[in-house]
């Protein structure tokens, strides 16, 4: 008789405000067992019923997809790890040894097959490289950039590329719609599914330029939120982490592709920003003599193949005096004839 | 908030029946086409289950906790839990019923955690679901539950809208205080007093 307890007497029970002897009935219903599921199913509509927030569970499940798909490509590394301890990990009781270890074994396969599981591409100064991609995509990388792409062939989850340097991506979709990833030695990451973009990844941080599609940056600060990227909008991600957007106007958008015609985009930039620019693109160290030129200003599109032709531009702009010595370049004012 | 314990007093007056005829089918018959997902591709059947389950699971989840941000990574856990461990091979249970009794076990544990005197061997999980478990730990659970709401009603009414706002809608200290027109030290002051009142109540 007792597995007829009817839903309301639960509602109210949950809601609590039972009494006593309906507490008891419900302990006696409760004690038979196939009452166990009803019980929960009525909790599950009690609940459904009186919500206290709504999740986002779209939100929720993409994160929770991503853990269980990095879990995934984490045991292909594993896998591949020429070492074999990993059999005794399970062994271990305690988790942060367990974690210890992983991180061990991890970090040594990591440095032993960096080489062997990527290929690497390198560009010299001056030099620009379009690479093409198993699936199709095209990589432009920019002088003095590193490129890594797995030697075997993506992974069946993930399109996985590490760039140090500068690039654009030209990136296909894949029929089963595989991310493609861009990490960068700062441990940011920039995830697309198919897109044009450039990354911008040196000694002064990270710089995503998005011309088409969608991108979605996570930076290495797990704590903050992954951002998305719209076109035509730049995302730069400093040291400690943090992600600031702005929207780039045609002419700044431009200048951030400029780099593959083998062209430098100026807009009122100071000398020592473009002697920064020709150091990173050509590996030459700028020496500029005084602090008022320094402040000097460029604006104009340029385009020169090697530094020599940039320098001569540069001088007769400027009408300043370049002595080149190697690596070296030194600028000077012009001395005024007759002054 | 406001809204579910409003309609908490109006059942207040309907007089239950008490015994009932309830029409038999198989309880677990709703997840049927989630446990079919699972046998063709897990993934699938991970997700179908995800969201079936992950919002109302928060909703519950957030009675014992009181932190929106806490009930969800509670729920992802114990979801993540499942996929880890291939539970829908081998659970016996309805997952329904799994999934409750994993995210109560769960919120417990924290609870225990976050008032706790010390930090006292935790309920073992996996043990306990495992098993069909007896009516007065089912009932503990809903007691505890409503419990915490029965504390935090009994807040002096200013104490409580800073707990709920900073808690529940993760205001900041000053965020509540502007909003409330009361200093930063009056908000701190509520949030320590009302932490106390829990504290006691959960370890008492």
């Amino acid at each position: 008789m007792a597995s007829r307890l009817s839903k309301d007497i639960l509602f109210t029970y949950f809601s609590g405000h039972a009494t006593a002897l309906q507490k008891k009935l419900i302990e006696a219903w409760l004690r038979e067992p196939e009452n166990f599921e009803r019980y929960y199913e009525w909790l599950e509509e009690w609940e459904q019923s009186r919500p206290h927030f709504l999740p986002d569970t779209d939100r929720a499940w993409k994160k929770s997809r991503e853990r269980i798909d990095d879990d995934v490509s984490e045991s292909v590394e594993r896998l591949s790890s020429p070492v074999p301890a990993l059999r005794r990990v399970p062994l271990l009781r305690k988790s942060w040894k367990v974690a210890v270890c992983l991180l061990a074994v991890c970090l040594g396969a990591y440095m032993l097959s960096d080489r062997v599981i990527y290929r690497w591409y390198h560009t010299a100064y001056g030099e620009l490289r379009t690479i093409t991609l198993e699936d199709n995509s095209l990589v432009i990388l920019n002088s003095n950039s590193v490129l890594r792409v797995p030697r075997w062939g993506f992974g069946p989850k993930h399109r996985d590329v590490l760039l140090e340097g500068e690039a654009e991506f030209v990136i296909r979709k894949t029929a089963d719609y595989k991310k493609f990833t861009v990490h960068t030695p700062d441990h940011n990451q920039v995830t697309v599914l198919g897109t044009e973009f450039v990354v911008y990844s040196r000694d002064k941080g990270t710089r995503v330029v998005l011309n088409k599609g969608k991108v979605r940056l996570s930076s290495r600060d797990e704590a903050r939120p992954p951002l998305t990227l719209l076109p035509g909008e730049q995302a730069s991600i400093s040291r400690n982490g943090e992600i600031e957007v702005e929207k780039l106007t045609e002419a700044q958008l431009d200048a951030h592709t400029a780099w593959k015609e083998h062209r430098f985009v100026f807009d009122r930039t100071s000398l020592t920003e473009v002697g920064a620019r020709l150091t990173e693109t050509f590996g030459v160290k700028i020496r500029i003599a005084d602090s008022l030129l320094s402040g000097r200003e460029l604006t104009g599109t340029f385009r020169a193949q090697h530094l020599d032709d940039f320098l001569s531009v540069l001088s007769e702009m400027l009408e300043i005096e370049i002595h080149r010595q190697d690596k070296i370049v030194v600028l000077t004012p012009k001395r005024i004839s007759g002054d | 908030m406001s809204q579910s314990i409003q309609d908490d007093h109006s059942e207040k007056g309907r007089i239950p029946l008490g015994f009932e005829p309830v029409p038999e089918r198989p309880v677990a018959d709703r997840e049927f086409f989630i446990r079919q997902a699972f046998e063709k591709d897990a993934v699938a059947g991970y997700e179908l289950l995800f969201r079936h389950y992950y919002s109302v699971l928060c909703s519950h989840a957030v009675r014992y906790v009181y932190t929106k941000e806490v009930a969800e990574d509670l729920v992802s856990e114990v979801f993540y839990t499942f996929w880890k461990k291939g539970s829908y091979r081998h659970v016996t249970i309805s997952f329904r019923a799994y999934l409750f009794e994993a995210v109560r076990y769960k919120c417990y544990n924290y609870l225990r955690w976050e008032f706790g005197k010390e930090y006292t061997c935790e309920l073992l999980e996996e043990e306990a679901i495992s098993r069909i478990p007896r009516p007065d730990q089912l009932m503990e659970f809903d007691e505890l539950c409503l419990r915490i709401e029965e504390t935090i009603e009994s807040l002096p009414p200013q104490c409580r809208n800073v707990f709920v706002m900073h808690r529940f809608e993760g205001k900041s200290y000053p965020e509540i205080a502007r909003a409330l027109e009361v200093s930063v030290k009056a908000v701190e002051a509520h949030i320590s007093k009302a932490l106390a009142v829990f504290r006691k109540v959960l370890t008492g």
